[in-house]
């Protein structure tokens, strides 16, 4: 276990050094910062003092050098347009972006779990017909129309919930909502489809002739092998909350890492761009390492093979 | 002859389905006597699982369901039982080993923990005592190093031993009765040979009445002390195994036994029975087996034959015996 983890740690790195010189080119592809920075009150002196403060005078290839060096110290480098360290605007906005993914993750999965195991154990019923039309309805939308309509429904015409921004508990209805959005219909699908094959399986026909009684069948027997097929894909699911974060944000003027980015590519802060991508590839890495190892905690096949 | 433990009387199964119902068995009767070993036998989809299964009323729901009869065990009749009275005799005095030994263990448990379920839900046990029985139960099936083995999953284990785990979870709990669904169908022949024998050694020790579903006569006439044939449904015949083999009454019997393959005959090829079962949701309105039948009569495709019983102890089901 411990080799594996060594492992995938240095496969991390490797593909992190890969994002951040990605995302160093992508950034400068999308054009030029000092366009936008440009005053047009500026004399020529002050104009090439800006550049030369900004770092922009040097050729791309010295500019990597820098970008490369302080990144291998941790220095995530000084907002272009808003002139402060970058890891200080991250620390005012990751924790709201926690905020709202952690509690849409959470409600998304104990949701899936429950629902997607409802209907397997009520096939072709009622609550089975209900979650796959959840299910189809939910992937067949477009997550940001959704959330638009909410706010319609709910802020404006009936006005029992607030439009935007995060002040009270109110506030966190609807982009948590969204946020579930984005994740429960994929998930609550594969739970299912999961649940239902291993209910068909041999083991489970044995614990029923042992006697058990029908909640031990499911919960201990069923659910701890169908719940394999479904962690394997929450790696995917990830990057989906993340883009699920920057869409959310954006509409709910939520003042998080994923409006953060968007507001930071149109105005081309390269230096904001870079870092936020760069922490989320460290995260998202992250989580899918703890998804391998939890993989390896289910099932004890995957914990032998690897020690 | 000791008592008799297990009764079926007329028992009717059916899988209701978009495209109809099927008679998966068809008003069956038999009765198993305590500590004895009881064969049935006959080919897929004969009705065998489903009458192991109907006994232990495990049907798959929905579709599977008991039309009529009775299932008396030791004077109760389990049709009559609530699901809570009918889940505590489950494990404790009716248990079932099922055909493969690699499908049959759960995967993400090891092995004492799936046994000792069994222990602590139908002996109220608690844990230090837990441990004792799932050793003993582990010893009783012959299983080297039960102590360390109690750590193991399933997949540390080959076939052979798995299914002795399914044996030990099984007779766990000192079942009276064990239904057996092919349990040796899966393993190579040195293996089955030895299970075979190991059965026979539990059931000394045990007294446990044994139903041995299985398609091969060979097996029979190792284990089995009396037998029924079923044929699409229906029990065609049911003997002490020594008459069936000595003497077969039923032709689809004899060409059953006909076809187990010997060493001692030279035959060029493998003795084969013409034409395939008949379709459940479509049976012919005599005897089912008349469109294979080698003796087939005209009032065969017409009425079913009555069961007769010939002598003490045999009973066939065919027109060509009165």
């Amino acid at each position: 276990m411990t080799r594996f983890i060594i492992i995938r740690l240095l496969q991390a790195v490797v593909a992190i050094i890969g994002i951040a010189v990605m995302v160093f080119f992508l950034v400068r592809a999308a054009g030029d910062p000092l366009e936008l920075l440009k005053n047009p009150n500026m004399t020529e002196g002050q104009y090439e003092a800006m550049k030369v403060r900004l770092g922009l005078d040097k050729s791309y290839g010295e500019q990597f050098i820098v970008y490369m060096g302080d990144l291998a110290q941790g220095d995530l480098g000084t907002s272009l347009l808003k002139q402060r360290p970058v890891i200080d605007m991250i620390k005012e906005s990751l924790p709201n972006t926690l905020k709202l993914t952690l509690p849409a993750f959470a409600i998304g999965m104990t949701l899936a779990l429950a629902l997607g195991v409802l209907a397997a154990t009520r096939r072709d019923t009622f609550w089975d017909q209900g979650v796959k039309f959840m299910a189809i309805l939910g992937q067949a939308l477009p997550g940001f129309w959704v959330a638009i309509m909410a706010v319609l429904v709910f802020a404006v015409y009936w006005q029992i919930l607030p439009v935007a921004g995060m002040a009270t508990p109110a506030h966190y209805v609807l982009p948590v909502g969204t946020m579930v959005f984005f994740t429960l219909p994929g998930m609550m699908r594969l739970v299912r489809s999961s649940m239902l094959d291993v209910l068909e399986s041999e083991y489970v026909k044995l614990a029923r002739i042992k006697g058990l009684p029908e909640k031990t069948v499911i919960w201990k027997h069923a659910l701890r092998n169908a719940l394999i097929t479904p962690l394997t894909t929450l790696g995917l699911i990830i990057p989906g909350l993340v883009l699920g974060a920057v869409i959310t944000e954006t509409i709910f003027n939520w003042p998080g890492m994923g409006r953060m980015i968007v507001e930071a590519t149109f105005a081309r802060d390269f230096t904001v761009v870079q870092a936020i991508t760069i922490l989320t590839a460290v995260m998202v890495l992250g989580i899918n390492l703890l998804v391998d190892i939890s993989y390896a905690y289910v099932d004890p096949q995957i914990r032998y093979e690897k020690s | 002859m000791s008592k008799i433990l297990l009764q079926v009387e007329d028992l009717c199964t059916s899988f209701f389905t978009r495209a109809g119902e099927f008679k998966a068995v068809d008003g069956i009767s038999f009765y198993v006597h305590e500590g004895e070993t009881f064969g049935l036998v006959g080919e897929s989809a004969c009705g065998k699982t489903v009458t192991g299964l109907s006994i232990l009323r495990l049907l798959p729901e929905p579709a599977g369901r008991i039309v009529g009869g009775k299932i008396i065990l030791d004077g109760t009749n389990l049709m009559e039982l609530s699901k809570k009275e009918m889940r505590a005799y489950r494990g404790k005095m009716i248990s079932m080993i099922l055909q493969d030994p690699m499908t049959s263990l759960n995967p993400v448990y090891t092995v004492g923990n799936q046994i000792g379920e069994s222990v602590r839900l139908h002996q109220g046990l608690r844990d230090d005592k837990v441990e004792d029985e799932v050793i003993s139960a582990l010893r009783l099936l012959r299983i080297p190093a039960p102590e360390m083995r109690i750590r193991d999953y399933p997949f540390q284990m080959s076939g052979g031993m798995r299914q002795r785990v399914v044996g030990s979870i099984a007779m766990s709990c000192r079942p009276r009765l064990l239904i057996a669904d092919e349990p040796t169908t899966a393993l190579d022949a040195t293996i089955q040979a030895q299970y075979i024998a190991l059965f026979k050694d539990i059931q000394k020790q045990t007294d446990v009445a044994i139903i041995f579903i299985t398609h091969d006569f060979g097996v029979v006439a190792n284990i089995c002390q009396r037998v029924a044939v079923m044929y699409a449904g229906k029990i065609v015949e049911t003997a002490a195994t020594s008459t069936i083999f000595k003497a077969p009454k039923h032709p689809y019997t004899s060409a059953l036994i006909h076809s187990v393959p010997r060493l001692d005959r030279k035959d060029d090829r493998l003795y084969s029975i013409e034409g395939q079962p008949p379709s459940l949701l479509d049976l012919p309105p005599g005897c089912r087996f008349a469109p294979r039948c080698p003796d087939v009569q005209e009032i065969c495709h017409k009425q079913q034959p009555p069961i007769v019983e010939i002598s003490d102890g045999h009973s066939v089901s065919c027109w060509k015996v009165k």
